[in-house]
């Protein structure tokens, strides 16, 4: 399932858009952002330094903590 | 920001597009636009081009007529004179609203929050989109 994010989609006066991906990154962001494609011609497509970024890990379950051995 | 993205809108929707003419049409006092015609365009009207619509010069108040005529991959094509600067004006603006529709149906279908962003005059400059 795609994480949680946002989209700014900008409409210039001759009517074209600048799509702005933000909160998702790697393969993700571009499967979430893929649909964009269906709406014309690309003609930039454009990965920034957060694209690359690892998402933050999520905290651990800790099953069965209290009463453990340590 | 993880990506950006620039799109040359392309219309090929009858139905948006016919949505985003009435929009125009009203929101810039024209009256009215029509369907599947001729329009006449070029020096002196010399040139006759098959149109899905058009909106006549006497609503414009320009030039020549506005026409959008449909190809056979069913994009359609703006016919307007490159120095009807009206026509051009009215082009773009209803070009901007078929963008803004279509962006807007997509993102809904694909499960999208919409929050359109709006100028004084009632058109859109930015949608913005959220999933959850």
């Amino acid at each position: 399932m795609t994480q949680p994010h946002g989209i700014t989609l900008t409409f210039d006066e001759e009517g074209n858009i600048t799509a702005v991906v933000e909160g998702i990154a790697g393969p993700s962001c571009s499967e979430a952002s893929a649909w964009l494609d269906e709406l014309g011609d690309i003609e930039q497509d454009v990965a920034t330094p957060d694209y690359y970024t690892t998402p933050a890990a999520q905290p651990a379950h800790i099953i069965g903590g209290e009463g453990g051995a340590w | 920001m993880s990506k950006y993205k620039r799109i040359k809108t392309k219309i090929t929707s009858a139905d948006l597009l016919r949505q985003a003419l009435q929009e125009v049409v009203t929101r810039e006092g024209l009256g009215a636009f029509e369907e599947g015609d001729l329009i006449a365009h070029g020096y002196r009207s010399s040139q006759a081009t098959p149109v899905r619509f058009v909106i006549r010069k006497r609503h414009l108040l320009a030039y020549g007529d506005l026409g959008f005529a449909q190809a056979l991959d069913d994009t359609f094509t703006i016919v307007v004179d490159d120095l009807d600067r009206r026509g051009q004006h009215v082009a773009r603006e209803v070009k901007r609203s078929y963008a803004v529709l279509e962006a807007t149906r997509k993102a809904q279908a694909q499960g999208y929050t919409v929050s359109p962003v709006k100028d004084e005059m009632g058109r859109t400059l930015e949608l913005r989109l959220r999933r959850y």
